[in-house]
C-alpha cells in the first residue's frame, strides 16, 4: 500500500467528528499501543489488506489461503470495532500526522514486534467485546 | 493483484448489500418482503446502536447456520458464509459504538428491551431494520475504501 493511499485513508479516518452527545460517550480507556484506538485501526487496516492479498494468492495452498481469509475477516472485525470507537472520540487536530507516524513506525518493526502490537490491540478489543456479547447472548438464549 | 485492488473488490454495492441482507432474513423467516412493506421502509426508524448489535447478531447467527448446513447447495453455503462474515463485522462495529455509557448503565434491562422489540416487530419491519443497521455499519468502511481508491 503506497503512502498517498495511506494518507487519503487516514484523512477519512481522522475527519470523523462525533456529535456532542456522542462525544460524551467517548471511550475512557485506550489500548496500550502508540496512537491508541487510531493506532489499532491503522494496524488492523494493514493486517486486513495484507491477509486479503495472501488469501487471493493462487501460488499458495488452498489451506493457507483459507487460513488467510479467516484471519483477514478477523482483522476486519477488529478494525470495525476501532473505527466505531474513533467515531465516539472527539477529533484531534494533529491526527493525520499522528496516523501517518503510527503507520511509518509500525512498518519499521520486526515481525515479532508487529505481532505483539497486534495482539495488544486484539486483546483490548476482545475483552470489551466479550463483556458485551456475554450480556447479549445471555438474553438471546432466553 | 495489489492490496488496493483486493480491497476495492471487497466493497459490495449498497444495493447488493441490501438485497443480500433482506434475502438472508427472508430465508430465515420463510418470508418474502412484500411490495407494501417496501413502501413502508421510510417509516422504519434506525434502531439504536444496541438495537443494531442485537439485530446483526441474529443475522450473523442465521447466516452462520446456513453456511454450515450441508443439505444446502455449495453456492448458497458460500453466499451465507460471506454474509456471516460481513454481519459479524457489523456486530463488532456496533459493539465498538457501545461506549462507557453502555457498560456503566443497566445493560441487562436495555438488552431485554431490544430483544422484546425484535420479537414484537413484523418480519418485514425486521428486515428493513436490518438493512438500515447494515447501511450504517458499512458507511465508515465504505468511506475508508473510497479514500483508498482515489
Amino acid at each position: 500500500m503506497n503512502k498517498p493511499a495511506i494518507a487519503a485513508t487516514l484523512a477519512v479516518l481522522l475527519s470523523i467528528s462525533p456529535s456532542p452527545a456522542i462525544a460524551q460517550n467517548a471511550p475512557t480507556e485506550t489500548p496500550a499501543v502508540s496512537g491508541g484506538d487510531l493506532g489499532c485501526a491503522v494496524r488492523f487496516m494493514f493486517m486486513g489488506m495484507t491477509l486479503d492479498k495472501a488469501a487471493q494468492d493462487t501460488t499458495k495452498s488452498e489451506s493457507a489461503r483459507t487460513e488467510a481469509r479467516i484471519a483477514a475477516a478477523d482483522a476486519r472485525r477488529d478494525q470495525a470495532y476501532f473505527l466505531a470507537r474513533l467515531e465516539l472520540t472527539p477529533t484531534k487536530t494533529d491526527r493525520a500526522e499522528e496516523g501517518l507516524a503510527i503507520f511509518s513506525g509500525f512498518l519499521k518493526l520486526s515481525t515479532d514486534e508487529m505481532i505483539k502490537e497486534i495482539d495488544l490491540c486484539r486483546d483490548f478489543s476482545r475483552q470489551h467485546q466479550a463483556q458485551v456479547l456475554q450480556t447479549l447472548k445471555k438474553k438471546e438464549a432466553k | 493483484m495489489t492490496m488496493l485492488g483486493a480491497s476495492r473488490r471487497r466493497v459490495m454495492p449498497v444495493a447488493g448489500i441490501l438485497a443480500s441482507a433482506v434475502a438472508v432474513v427472508a430465508v430465515a423467516v420463510s418470508l418474502t418482503a412484500s411490495p407494501a412493506a417496501a413502501q413502508q421502509a421510510a417509516a422504519v426508524p434506525v434502531p439504536s446502536d444496541l438495537g443494531c448489535a442485537v439485530r446483526m447478531m441474529a443475522m450473523s447467527s442465521t447466516a452462520d447456520k446456513m453456511a454450515r448446513d450441508e443439505t444446502k447447495p455449495a453456492a448458497e453455503r458460500e453466499e451465507a458464509r460471506v454474509q456471516a462474515e460481513r454481519t459479524a463485522q457489523a456486530v463488532h462495529y456496533y459493539i465498538g459504538r457501545l461506549g462507557p455509557a453502555f457498560m456503566a448503565g443497566n445493560q441487562k434491562a436495555n438488552a431485554d428491551r431490544e430483544y422484546a422489540a425484535v420479537r414484537a416487530v413484523s418480519k418485514d419491519v425486521f428486515a428493513q431494520e436490518i438493512s438500515l443497521c447494515w447501511q450504517n455499519a458499512q458507511r465508515a468502511e465504505d468511506d475508508f475504501y473510497k479514500a483508498i481508491s482515489r
